[in-house]
């Protein structure tokens, strides 16, 4: 409550990056390969990260810590929390390196999600996500997971919904209609899928 | 009540005269317009502590007094009268019809030493207050200066949490005080009498407070008819008054105006869908009824409503809805006796409560509090007693019955120096649906007296019973005052004070007992001029019993605090003149838990400075007002952690309130001007805060991530202007 009503008095508000903003230094999603595994087998991690002014990578961590010591049962999911870090590429945080948890299940073994059917203004997209300047284009998920969107081109809306839209202004300089989009999907036993498009405006 | 007066009463002093100037024997009589006696009027002696009191025949009689005394007729239900003690030895009927109204202007000493009033002419004048009853004790020294309120259901006096001082109308608490929208109090500034601020040392009528009391009184209707028209960027209301059979009345009601412009104002392509634009009501009554000459009634009402629902979607997705309402009214009815030296009220008062929160899918918050509180109070003054003069006791009970009802699943909430949460719209750790019954009871009594000219003291017990967690609070209370010369008076006062663990979630846990201070105050009181005062305070507040969060994250009295200061009040009323100076020094340390490391009150604010000024000249009015006031502590965030399956990053914070918000300072101006067409008194008014677009930071957030920390900046320069229309 109190955050709304400063938000309506307190009309100037510093800008500071949205979530669903590619171009800033963060931990996009963490995965692990499988996400649930048996006591003793081993799972990959890594993570897609974005970079300010260098677009999306997949990176490994620069380390990763188990917490705790979980005590496994049969026919149970048993969550396993893990700390990774993983290096910033830019100057502009006081926060240094990134620290992420990651949850593992100990259980019978599943795979990661597979992307679900993605629409771009009503039509699968392709290899390179090409928008109008002006007009909003709706991005869709067919899925009951949960999904977000984010991106380095335009202003995007309802990020955190299976359909959002984007919308990139006609005075949007030319160095900001070029970059990616990016959708990630999670269920709710750590199961991450994602994919990245290259992207621009015209 | 004038009208009432003009028809009914009279004060006929018959003065016997003397014959030389020897202390002479005074006969005379009181009677009424219609010549009827007034029986129980007291006459006293201007510059004598004689007094006297009239019989079933209107007659009285007064020994050892001076010719050429003054003497001064109080009658319950009638005005003042005023005779001169004269050289006749026959009764002389003096009509008061001929000097039916004497007015006496002048300001009573403040109920407490740093205490100030303000009548509404005064509220009305103070610039950047934008017509604002509640914005104008921004302006109050001890009063935590913000340019937001800080919190809804109370204002930071001396160091102290909202909840532990109390805002009352008409004695009894409201539960909001202001509208959600534009910070506007709940009762415009027109339907009230004055306004008192008393930060520390109150009277033992007051209580569940354990710092300060602001008392605000709704205004009593006039005899004369009247109505009155606002309207201001912002808000439109109407105020009726006038007099009826032995009565006055007083009817106002108001409505947010910035509703039906907001959906115009937003940007169309904003990620947003108001589907109730945030609006408000407000509405007050009050009715005084003249039974007898020693009995009066009066009933009176406020009552506020808000309501908002938006989705932060254009979609209109359900978990991205937010809407919130909180609706209240209050009917106080009481009655009053007045016979002489003996004074008795009683008081009940009722009040349904509701407020409703949700927000997304999970988050709701219902909370219904309907509670009915009954007070008698008696007094009895006498001229001496027991060697003592100028005598006043008085006693008093009260009751307060409370039935809460709770259906809350909200994430947990945030106390005193807690940095806020990650915020998660799935998160409803705080869970609870149930009814709750509190019921407090309290007695004082208090026995006000002077040891001679220059001393006198004021000594009393309050206590307090909790019942629910059986917790009961003994507070005596006390001052001291000396006259060190005829302008010049010193005080100082201790007492203890004590707020109910009721506020918010407190009432989950029935074990938590109440917050307990002790307030010791000392300082003077110089009036130089009538008009003129000037206040010096110091005190100190220990807190005890606070009420926080232990590490197993429930409530508990475990927390201790201490505040200490320096306030500096003067006021100028003279002429056209309004001046006002108001300066204090405030330092407030907090314990949260034993062994605890101790940190800076949330909003403890070291300086804070006011000074205004207000001039009027025919039919305009000019007025100035400077602020300064440090900014607020605030907590670091050193890291973070981001949970990649919830997909929210947790902040690390640093020592808590260890950084501060920069000083912020402002002026704003006033400009009222007044003229006439045909019957209707028409004022203008231009309020403009902030006209040298001082940069000012209210406080700060983080991104989404905590790597960016941004400022909340408020408006470079808001102005206020509206009419009014008498008539």
């Amino acid at each position: 409550m109190r955050l709304i009503a400063i938000a309506l008095l307190a009309s100037c508000v510093d800008k500071v990056d949205d979530r669903w903003q590619l171009d800033h230094d963060h931990v996009i999603a963490a995965r692990a390969t499988p996400p649930v595994i048996r006591p003793g087998d081993a799972t990959n991690l890594d993570a897609l990260v974005a970079h300010t002014g260098q677009g999306v990578s997949v990176d490994n961590p620069l380390s990763a810590e188990m917490l705790g010591a979980p005590m496994y049962s049969e026919g149970e999911l048993v969550p396993v929390d893990v700390i990774l870090t993983f290096a910033r590429t830019s100057d502009r945080s006081t926060l240094d390196p990134i620290h992420v948890r990651k949850t593992v299940y100990l259980g019978e073994p599943r795979d990661n999600p597979a992307l679900p059917p993605i629409t771009i203004d009503g039509v699968p997209p392709g290899d390179e996500i090409v928008v109008p300047l002006g007009r909003d284009i709706y991005l869709t998920a067919t899925t009951d997971l949960r999904v977000n969107w984010l991106t380095s081109v335009g202003t995007l809306f309802q990020d955190d919904e299976p359909t959002a839209f984007v919308r990139v202004a006609a005075e949007t300089p030319g160095d900001r209609q070029v970059g990616e989009l990016v959708v990630v999907v999670r269920d709710d036993v750590g199961g991450v899928a994602w994919r990245v498009w290259p992207m621009r405006a015209e | 009540m004038v009208a009432r007066l003009r028809r009914w009463v009279a004060v006929i002093l018959l003065v016997a005269g003397v014959a030389d100037a020897d202390p002479m024997t005074v006969h005379g009589r009181v009677v009424d317009p219609h010549g009827k006696p007034v029986r129980g009027a007291s006459i006293s002696v201007e510059g004598s502590t004689r007094t006297a009191t009239t019989d079933a025949q209107g007659r009285y009689t007064l020994a050892g007094i001076e010719p050429g005394s003054s003497l001064v007729v109080i009658a319950d239900g009638f005005g003042a009268g005023l005779g001169t003690a004269g050289e006749t030895s026959d009764d002389i009927v003096l009509d008061i019809q001929a000097t039916e109204t004497i007015e006496v202007k002048g300001e009573r000493p403040p109920q407490a030493q740093g205490a100030a009033m303000l009548d509404r002419e005064q509220l009305e004048r103070m610039p950047g207050a934008r017509n604002d009853v509640m914005q104008t004790l921004s302006a109050m020294p001890g009063v935590a200066s913000y340019p937001l309120p800080l919190g809804s259901s109370g204002v930071v006096i001396r160091g102290a949490s909202p909840q532990d001082s109390k805002v009352l109308i008409d004695d009894f608490e409201v539960p909001l005080l202001y509208h959600y929208l534009g910070f506007r109090s709940v009762v415009p500034t027109d339907a009230i009498d004055t306004l008192e601020y008393i930060p520390g040392g109150f009277d033992v009528a007051y209580g569940r407070a354990s710092s300060g009391i602001v008392s605000l009184t709704t205004r009593a209707g006039d005899a004369k008819r009247g109505q009155q028209f606002e309207t201001s960027v912002g808000e439109v209301g109407a105020l009726a008054q006038g007099s009826f059979h032995n009565g006055h009345y007083m009817i106002a009601a108001r409505r947010s105006a910035i509703d039906l412009l907001l959906p115009y104002v937003l940007p169309s392509d904003m990620d947003l869908a108001l589907t109730t634009v945030p609006r408000y009501y407000d509405g007050q009554f009050r009715v005084d009824y003249t039974l007898s000459n020693k009995w009066t009634l009066r009933a009176s009402s406020i009552g506020s409503d808000d309501a908002m629902e938006l989705y932060a979607s254009r979609d209109k997705n359900a978990d991205k809805r937010f809407s919130n309402r909180a609706r209240f009214v209050r009917l106080t009815t009481s009655a009053h006796y007045h016979d002489g030296p003996v004074t008795a009220k009683l008081a009940i008062s009722g009040i349904a409560e509701d407020q409703t929160f949700e927000r997304g899918l999970y988050q709701h918050m219902g909370v219904s509090s309907p509670a009915l509180t009954m007070r008698a109070e008696v007094g009895r003054t006498a001229k001496t007693w027991l060697g003592l003069q100028d005598v006043a006791w008085r006693a008093g009970v009260e009751t307060v019955a409370t039935h809460h009802s709770l259906d809350v699943a909200i994430p947990r909430e945030r106390r005193e120096g807690e940095p806020p949460a990650t915020d998660d719209p799935m998160d409803v750790t705080q869970r609870y649906t149930g009814t709750v019954d509190t019921s407090n009871y309290a007695g004082w009594t208090a026995l006000s007296a002077a040891l001679d000219e220059r001393v006198r003291f004021t000594t009393g017990l309050r206590v307090d019973a909790y019942a629910r967690a059986g917790d009961v609070a003994f507070q005596p209370r006390g001052e001291l005052s000396f006259k060190l010369v005829p302008r010049l008076t010193a005080r100082i006062a201790a007492g203890a004070y004590s707020r109910p663990a009721e506020f918010q979630t407190e009432l989950i846990d029935a074990n938590l007992r109440a917050e307990r201070s002790q307030q010791l105050i000392g300082g003077l009181l110089y009036e130089p001029a009538d008009g003129v005062r000037l206040q010096g305070s110091l005190y100190y507040t220990k807190r005890t019993n606070l009420v926080t969060r232990g590490m197993d994250g429930t409530l508990g009295n475990d927390g201790r605090g201490s505040s200490y200061g320096g306030e500096l009040l003067g006021t100028v009323q003279r002429g056209p003149w309004f001046g006002w100076l108001a300066y204090a020094y405030s330092h407030s340390m907090r314990v949260d838990l034993p062994g605890g490391m101790q940190r800076l009150f949330d909003y403890d604010q070291p300086h804070n400075l006011n000074v205004a000024g207000s001039y009027r000249i025919g039919r305009w009015q000019f007025g100035a007002r400077f602020r300064l006031a440090s900014g607020l502590p605030q907590t670091p965030v050193v890291d973070s952690l981001y949970d990649s399956d919830s997909n929210l990053y947790y902040p690390v914070y640093g020592a808590v309130n260890s950084e501060r918000a920069p000083m912020h300072h402002q002026l704003d101006i006033r400009i009222d001007r007044t003229s006439h067409w045909g019957p209707v008194k028409i004022t203008q008014f231009l309020d403009v805060q902030n006209v040298y677009m001082n940069d000012t930071v209210v406080g700060y957030y983080y991104g989404f991530d905590y790597t960016q920390r941004a400022a909340f900046r408020m408006l470079p320069i808001l102005p206020t202007a509206g009419i009014r229309g008498e008539f």
